[in-house]
């Protein structure tokens, strides 16, 4: 082989190294790294109850919520109501009522029913007696429904008895607002 | 060394086992406030006297409500075409009479009784006198008692007298009770 054949040849080859070395450095240039994120989520089981205005009851405050209030508005034996609030006199008493829902949803239970049991957090006013669906709301709990199935709305009717008696004699104050909070609880059968 | 690790892995499951069953929701809770606020009230309703339909007990439409009605017919000076009116002649003038209860009920009050007053609509025709209990009616108000008892009925004569000057027609009116807690 000729000298200047073997020159181009040498030539060649460093070429073809410089090349190599220049990949490689490049590729170094631009490092990567891979990884892997484990994501932990456990779906529990829970109960929520949820308090909306009936269509044919008075608005509640805050519906749609667990904390939810009623204003019956100013109510005598005779004399105009509140939109929505219904009365019956009755011989010592008056009754007024308005209808509201209630609505509990479940989540990763088996059960199919709850039962709802109410309270008052304290004893009613004076000359006045709270039903819920025509049981006598004490501060010992009561159940109201039994076996009721979760996820629709579900119309209760609230009642206030109100003793026709003057303040002072066994019936309620007069021209100042009366308030009573019922706590429900609902358990899951 | 085998064994320990087993035992641990046990103990490791089961409180792993407690937790997730004491994590189970199977309760929820939720508050209502309810507020109302009582006022004293009186009611006041027309009654029907007891055998209404008879001579001087005319039934009346609206009976246990306010706002009632009762027909006397039509009248003159030769007798009442309604056989519940009460009817007599004085003279060339007639009188028409009937009874009817006001029956006025109080919630909340300490009132232990009402006074009743009662005003003609628009002032009568001219020959005709309306009363009740013998007190002639105007469109003033004019008091019928003092001290009626709730709850009970209060009983009202009502009567008509029509002069011979009247003009013939309609003299119906309407007649406004008003009852207050004394």
């Amino acid at each position: 082989m000729k000298t200047s054949t073997m020159r181009t040849i040498r030539f060649a080859m460093l070429l073809a190294l410089a090349a190599a070395g220049a990949a490689l450095a490049s590729a170094q240039s631009h490092p990567s790294a891979s990884g892997s994120l484990t994501v932990l989520l456990q779906n529990g089981s829970g109960l929520q109850m949820v308090l909306y205005s009936d269509p044919s009851g008075v608005t509640l405050g805050n519906a749609g919520t667990s904390a939810a209030s009623l204003g019956f508005g100013t109510v005598g034996a005779y004399g105009s109501l509140a939109t929505n609030v219904t009365r019956t006199n009755g011989a010592s008493s008056f009754t007024v009522s308005t209808p509201f829902d209630i609505n509990v949803q479940a989540n990763g239970l088996t059960s199919t029913s709850y039962t709802l049991s109410a309270s008052l957090a304290s004893a009613a006013p004076t000359g006045v007696t709270l039903q819920l669906d025509s049981v006598t709301l004490t501060t010992t709990s009561q159940t109201i429904q039994a076996s009721q199935g979760y996820g629709s709305n579900i119309s209760h009717t609230l009642s206030a008895i109100v003793s026709t008696a003057a303040s002072g004699s066994g019936g309620p104050t007069t021209g100042t607002q009366l308030t009573s909070t019922i706590d429900f609880v609902a358990t899951a059968n | 060394m085998m064994r320990l690790k087993v035992q641990h892995a046990l103990v490791w499951l089961a409180l792993g086992a407690f937790a997730a069953l004491s994590h189970a929701q199977t309760t929820t809770s939720s508050s209502l406030v309810v507020s109302m606020t009582v006022q004293s009230s009186i009611s006041l309703e027309f009654v029907n006297v007891a055998g209404a339909g008879t001579q001087g007990t005319c039934s009346i439409t609206g009976a246990n409500t306010s706002t009632a009605s009762v027909n006397f017919g039509i009248a003159s000076i030769a007798g009442d075409n309604q056989s519940c009116v009460s009817f007599s002649k004085q003279g060339p003038n007639y009188t028409l009479s009937n009874n009817i209860y006001a029956l006025v009920t109080q919630s909340n009050l300490t009132s232990s009784n009402y006074s009743l007053t009662a005003s003609l609509g628009t002032a009568p025709p001219t020959g005709v006198t309306w009363a009740i209990n013998s007190a002639t009616l105007t469109t003033a108000s004019t008091s019928l008692t003092t001290a009626g008892s709730y709850g009970s009925n209060y009983a009202m004569y009502l009567q008509v007298t029509v002069a011979n000057t009247a003009a013939t027609g309609n003299i119906g009116t309407t007649i406004n009770l008003t009852a207050t807690a004394n």
